[in-house]
């Protein structure tokens, strides 16, 4: 039992991971996913891995999988015909949302549509009071017709939403009762049970996402589990959620709107080994694919959180890893706007057609198209060789569409190309550091993603930030994170009360409740592993309407020090603190982990499965000046090898650019670290 | 491609520098965001920042919930230099204004920050940030008051002041401000947020100014202005050639019941847009009268709506626009005229009546009216679970119009404004106020091919003994209008449920109290439709019905002619 795989399906490829625990030793598989039903490539995949590592399937340990199926479930709208069973007077919750619309000046924009239908938000009379107290018990007669008619409707799942239920969950327990005994087929999810905060809206939605997207997750997670079986692979499958950790495949069922960010989620957790390993306590990950930029934070070795997100405007409000994506990568299309700039994106030429360069039928110039052009990307790097990319079709369509109708060379349109999209680049991560208080330039870059190495030299440039990391096989960095993600649940609780009312020992007993019941949740499927719980608790100035999260200890909190970490982190964010002012609790926030003995695995080598080739030279263009520049092999760099740009160094799945005059060397466990570029050396920035 | 002239600079420069500028506006407003005390500025973000050239030219401008800001900054600033010439200021002197007249912002809560940005000698820049304060005095809680004639009854006004001295806050003043408003401590919290933006913007202004070297600084800000310009000339030209005519009418001021024209002229001709608001009733005595400025920002708000919403805010984009209104008129009233809520009624109203003149020339891109007021409620009392004085403020959204070939949104704020609701677990919880309903309010939209959205209801009963609301609102008389043969939605609709069951009526724009127990009830209007309702699908009306937002009676009214399976 050493063989630990991590498994990361993504839209063209699903990437494996698997690690040798008793060899010390680590393969990287690719294999083309199978988005009709992604379990069949999971599977055949392992089993790939598994001939290339010379292992056995009885030797599996682990098998951790970052899946999109909830979230393409959601996205395409393909999920279960869901009812919602509400307080009466509140139907139209989930349609009014926050009654704010998505775009400002595009009156053509629209909200998404109701994951329930009107017809199918049913309202129940019954009614709690904002501390708890039953206002108006639950006229279980009507219950009944209600759940009559939800059986007529043929519905496959069943939304729980009522009012104040996160105080008090009596009422949600009993119609998810009477819903268990009448209608035992369908899937029914409870908003106080995934949600334990205020803010009806967000709770009603997540707990409908939930219902929308588990039926899909539970027939998968099935269908993944019947095809190990029979291949012989008995160990079952972990998911990795949200929030940077793992949870086993049966609570994935019932929670799968924890899953929806699963797949980022792994690369920065990776981005957390990382830091670690290397002594980098602040670290900002950038994963740059060939759709979008995905950036997060991390800061003094811990992940920023968020407790709140959306995904294509529809809110949930679920423990999550902060992660902030923007339009910008390989596909990023080229294009000239009305004012005669050159813009780079949002549009995307996507897998299909794609760059013009894959000759699958794109005309229109790409990022990957400037890259080619300028020499950055090889012909035939992709996948090392197993792909051919059309230079001429890359030059004709950066000709055709924005050097001629600019009056610019080939190169300095390419090259404008790749300073416009480095620009929204370093706009999202400004974006990401500077407005929650942190200095970019206190931090070091991990670029990773196919396109990230490119890139990474003129981002930290852009930043101001000294150091610059580039994992050791960054096209599969999100599945070598997966490996490195602990059980980890995240309990939020609405919880507010001013400091001065505090009584003593009451903040105590709240959190032990929650650890408790967080605990007891999870107890079962994690059995025996050692669990260790965090605290934190929201705070904020009486008055404000935002909280921030302060980490507590549970031997220490006397008001004095939660009011004292409370100001020190409020000048950290914001700049200031008002010791005079009074301060209140907004929420706690509990957070356990589960020992999980990640030692030895996370970014030691990889072996390499591509065959080494001989040093070369090609021309590459920089800053308008044509380099014969050094290509080096990625594979064949030793630790402590010391590299001077202008080079590329390349390896599988990606390529890392180094600028003239730019050093880099191959730290411990064949990380490669790039020195800022030489500015003098090359005078780039013409501005 | 554009025709106009190469820009100096090349146009990758150009985007990767209009990119730093908007960046740090964005920066500088989430400063304030994120800082700022105040659930206004806070919580429903009705503030904006922006950077300016120092001949007071816009070159950024972010704002996240308030479109109404686009056109007031340029006047802001403009009345502070006129009072502060540019080479009186000194590294450090910031300046304080909330002075709508002659111009200025919009109300007497919209407070405006500006200030240069010097490199070792000179001003190469200017910052400048408003934002919507608690309280700024006078009759009422939140200085918007309804039953005032005056400026002088709606609040403290702040002529253009130097509030900082090099860097050091004059005391003596803000302790003036401080004794005239109700809530000193926010209104120093949101000042200092204010003067945090400014200092953010300062920062880094000048990390892009040594970055860049000046040449190259001064000629890329008058790059980002021509690139502006050309964009929104282009898209100018792009609408047909024409002079488009429209009007709309206010219920009522709030003072007599006289209706409210306001009219629109907007003529378009060789890439310029001129907007003549002549026609336009005299200005009126309740507190729904604007200044220019105002008229300007709702101009800008429909130019950037129809003709390219993506396009940057800066004064490049306004160069070729131009507005008028006559002089005492409800759009260019004389001081001393009250103000305060012509950025919830009045100038929701002046984009309705632009959308409605550009119907005509180009009717895929305009929605149908909207619900044309902001519904707000303005509610406050004793609260008896802590004896402690308590206000909620909300503004309500309503229908959208329809467009040419989509539905308007249901239950949604529209083009001004887009403030977020308050919970109503957080109501509940915070003030002595029971929410019995929060919903769409079925039969409120304008039928057509297209329907207009539904209106929403909320239903509040009072547990405070006494409780004074201030409701503003309007589109009681004059419903929102349909277009291409679409009809008028149902409008706004205001009545208390006494405990006893009755109902009493409400006018739209009121100042009154209810008892322990009354049940306020505010239905804001529906959208109007979008053509012919003989041209709608079977399937969408009845889908309509399925889902509760069209009773059968409603149904067989408004399309029952052209489907027989609609009557009964």
């Amino acid at each position: 039992m050493t063989i630990r795989i991590a498994i990361d399906t993504g839209g063209t490829f699903t990437d494996l991971v698997c690690v040798d625990q008793s060899q010390g030793r680590a393969f990287v598989h690719k294999t083309a996913s199978t988005p009709d039903d992604p379990s069949r490539a999971l599977v055949e995949g392992i089993l790939e891995v598994l001939r290339v590592a010379g292992a056995e399937a009885q030797a599996v340990e682990l098998l951790v999988h970052g899946t999109t199926v909830a979230t393409n479930a959601l996205l395409q709208r393909q999920g279960a015909r869901v009812a919602l069973i509400t307080t009466r007077g509140f139907r139209d919750v989930l349609q009014i949302q926050r009654q704010d619309r998505p775009s400002l000046y595009d009156m053509r924009q629209r909200r998404p549509v109701p994951l329930v239908p009107r017809r199918l938000r049913f309202e129940l009379t019954e009614r709690l009071r904002f501390d708890g107290t039953v206002e108006t018990p639950v006229d279980a007669d009507q219950l009944r017709q209600i759940i009559n008619h939800i059986a007529d409707e043929q519905c496959d799942a069943v939304a729980v939403g009522l009012l104040h239920s996160y105080v008090n969950g009596a009422h949600e327990r009993e119609v998810a009762q009477a819903l268990a005994e009448r209608l035992p087929a369908a899937a029914v999810s409870v908003s106080h049970q995934l949600v334990a905060e205020h803010g009806e809206y967000e709770r009603f939605n997540t707990c409908a996402i939930n219902a929308f997207v588990q039926p899909v997750m539970q027939r998968y997670l099935q269908r993944i589990d019947d095809r190990l079986s029979n291949a012989g692979v008995t160990t079952p499958v972990v998911v990795m959620k949200s929030n940077g950790g793992v949870m086993p495949a049966g609570r994935a069922g019932h929670r799968a709107v924890e899953t929806l960010l699963s797949g980022p989620a792994g690369g920065v957790m990776a981005g957390v080994g990382i830091a670690a390993q290397h002594a980098r306590n602040n670290l900002i990950t950038a994963d740059m694919g060939g759709t979008s930029l995905d950036v997060a934070v991390i800061h003094q070795g811990q992940p920023s959180m968020a407790r709140d997100a959306e995904l294509a405007g529809l809110a949930m409000k679920v423990p999550m890893l902060d992660i902030h994506t923007v339009g910008a990568g390989g596909g990023s299309l080229g294009w000239i706007d009305a004012g005669g700039a050159l813009r780079v994106g949002p549009k995307s030429a996507g897998a299909v057609p794609g760059p013009a360069c894959y000759g699958r039928g794109g005309s229109r110039p790409t990022v990957t198209d400037a890259n080619l052009v300028l020499g950055r990307l090889a012909p035939e790097s992709l996948l090392s060789g197993q792909m051919t990319l059309n230079l001429e079709a890359a030059r004709r369509a950066i000709h055709d569409h924005l050097a001629r109708p600019l009056g610019l060379s080939i190169a300095d349109a390419a090259e404008g190309m790749i300073r416009v999209v480095n620009t929204t680049m370093t706009a999202a991560i400004r974006k990401l550091t500077i407005e929650r208080g942190h200095d970019p330039r206190e931090f070091a870059l991990c670029a990773y993603g196919g396109a990230g190495p490119m890139h990474a030299a003129e981002l930290a440039q852009e930043l101001g930030v000294a150091e610059t990391v580039i994992p050791v096989s960054p096209g599969v960095t999100s599945a070598v994170g997966l490996l490195m993600s602990p059980p980890r649940e995240d309990r939020v609780q609405t919880f507010v009360c001013p400091l001065a009312s505090l009584r003593p020992g009451q903040l105590a007993t709240a959190l032990d409740r929650l650890a408790q019941e967080t605990l007891e949740q999870t107890a079962a499927a994690l059995q025996g592993r050692p669990a260790e719980v965090a605290f934190r608790v929201g705070l904020r100035y009486q008055g404000q309407g935002h909280e921030l999260p302060v980490a507590v200890r549970r031997d220490d909190l006397s008001t004095e020090t939660l009011a004292s970490a409370f100001h020190q982190a409020h000048e950290q964010s914001y700049g200031f603190r008002r010791d005079e002012e009074p301060v209140e609790l907004a929420c706690l926030w509990v957070v356990v982990t589960y020992g999980l003995e990640t030692q030895g695995i996370s970014t030691s080598p990889i072996m390499p499965t591509s065959a080494p080739r001989p040093a070369a030279c090609r021309e590459i263009v920089f800053a308008g000046q044509s380099y014969e520049s050094l290509v080096l092999e990625r594979a064949n760099l030793t630790p402590g090898t010391p590299l001077q740009g202008p080079a590329v160094i390349e390896q599988l799945d990606s390529t890392t650019v180094l600028w003239p005059g730019q050093s880099a060397e191959v730290a411990a466990q064949g990380l490669l670290v790039l020195a800022p570029i030489e500015l003098s050396s090359t005078r780039r920035m013409k501005r | 491609m554009s025709e106009a002239q190469p820009t100096p600079i090349d146009p990758v420069t150009l985007e990767v520098m209009r990119h730093r500028w908007t960046g740090i506006a964005e920066e500088m407003c989430a400063a304030l965001v994120r800082t700022a005390y105040s659930t206004n500025i806070k919580d429903r973000r009705d503030c904006s920042a922006a950077l300016a050239l120092p001949t007071s030219e816009i070159l950024a401008q972010a704002e996240v919930g308030t479109p109404l800001h686009l056109g007031i900054m340029p006047g802001v600033i403009a009345s502070v230099l006129r009072r502060f010439p540019l080479q009186e200021m000194r590294p450090g002197d910031v300046y304080l204004t909330n002075l709508p007249y002659p111009e200025g912002p919009g109300h007497l809560p919209d407070v405006s920050m500006v200030s240069a940005i010097f490199d070792d000698h000179r001003p190469i820049a200017l910052a400048a940030s408003t934002a919507h304060h608690v309280d700024m005095g006078g009759f009422a809680p939140g200085s918007m008051p309804f039953g005032v004639t005056e400026i002088y009854q709606e609040g403290l006004q702040i002529p253009p002041i130097r509030i900082f001295s090099q860097g050091r806050l004059d005391e003596q003043l803000l302790a003036l401000i401080n004794q005239n408003v109700r809530t000193g401590a926010a209104v120093r919290g949101d000042l200092m947020a204010q003067f945090a933006c400014a200092q953010i913007g300062q920062r880094r202004v000048k990390e892009l100014w040594a970055a860049t070297g000046p040449e190259r600084f001064a000629q890329a800000m008058t790059a980002i202005l021509d690139y502006a310009e050309r964009r929104m000339q282009a898209g100018i030209a792009a609408l047909p050639d024409g002079v488009y005519a429209a009007e709309d009418f206010l219920d009522d001021d709030g003072v007599t019941d006289e209706p409210v024209r306001i009219a629109a002229q907007v003529t378009i001709a060789a890439g310029k847009l001129h907007v003549d608001f002549q026609g336009t009733s005299r200005q009126v005595l309740g507190p729904l009268n604007a200044r220019l400025s105002a008229a300007k920002a709702c101009v800008y708000y429909v130019a950037k709506a129809v003709i390219d919403p993506d396009l940057p805010t800066c004064a490049g984009a306004y160069r070729p626009i131009t507005v008028t209104a006559p002089e005492g008129s409800l759009l260019q009233a004389r001081f001393p005229a009250a103000i305060g809520n012509a950025n919830i009624v009045t100038d929701q109203r002046v984009v309705d009546v632009l959308l409605r003149a550009l119907y005509q020339a180009v009717p895929e891109r305009v929605c149908a009216a909207c619900s044309g007021e902001m519904n707000l409620l303005n509610l406050g009392g004793i609260d008896p679970r802590t004896g402690e004085y308590f206000n909620y403020v909300e503004t309500y959204g309503g229908g959208q119009g329809a467009m040419h070939d989509r539905d308007g949104e249901d239950g949604i704020h529209t083009h001004l404004t887009n403030t977020r609701n308050t919970p109503v677990e957080v109501i509940e919880r915070t003030y002595p106020l029971e929410v019995v309903r929060y919903g769409l309010v079925p039969d409120s939209a304008g039928a057509g091919g297209q329907r207009g959205g539904c209106g929403m209801v909320r239903e509040l009963r009072t547990k405070s003994p006494r409780t004074t609301i201030t409701i503003g609102a309007d589109r009681r008389c004059f419903t929102p209008w349909g277009l291409d043969g679409g009809l008028a939605a149902e409008g706004a609709h205001c009545y208390v449920r006494l405990s006893d069951g009755a109902e009493r009526e409400l006018p739209t724009k009121v100042h009154t109290t209810l008892q322990a127990g009354d049940c306020l009830v505010i239905q804001t209007p529906g959208g109007g439709g979008w053509g012919d309702p003989a041209r709608r699908d079977l399937a969408r009306i009845e889908a309509d019905i399925a889902d509760g937002l069209l009773s059968p009676g409603q149904a067989e009214l408004a399309y029952g002619k052209y489907h027989h399976s609609l009557t009964r």
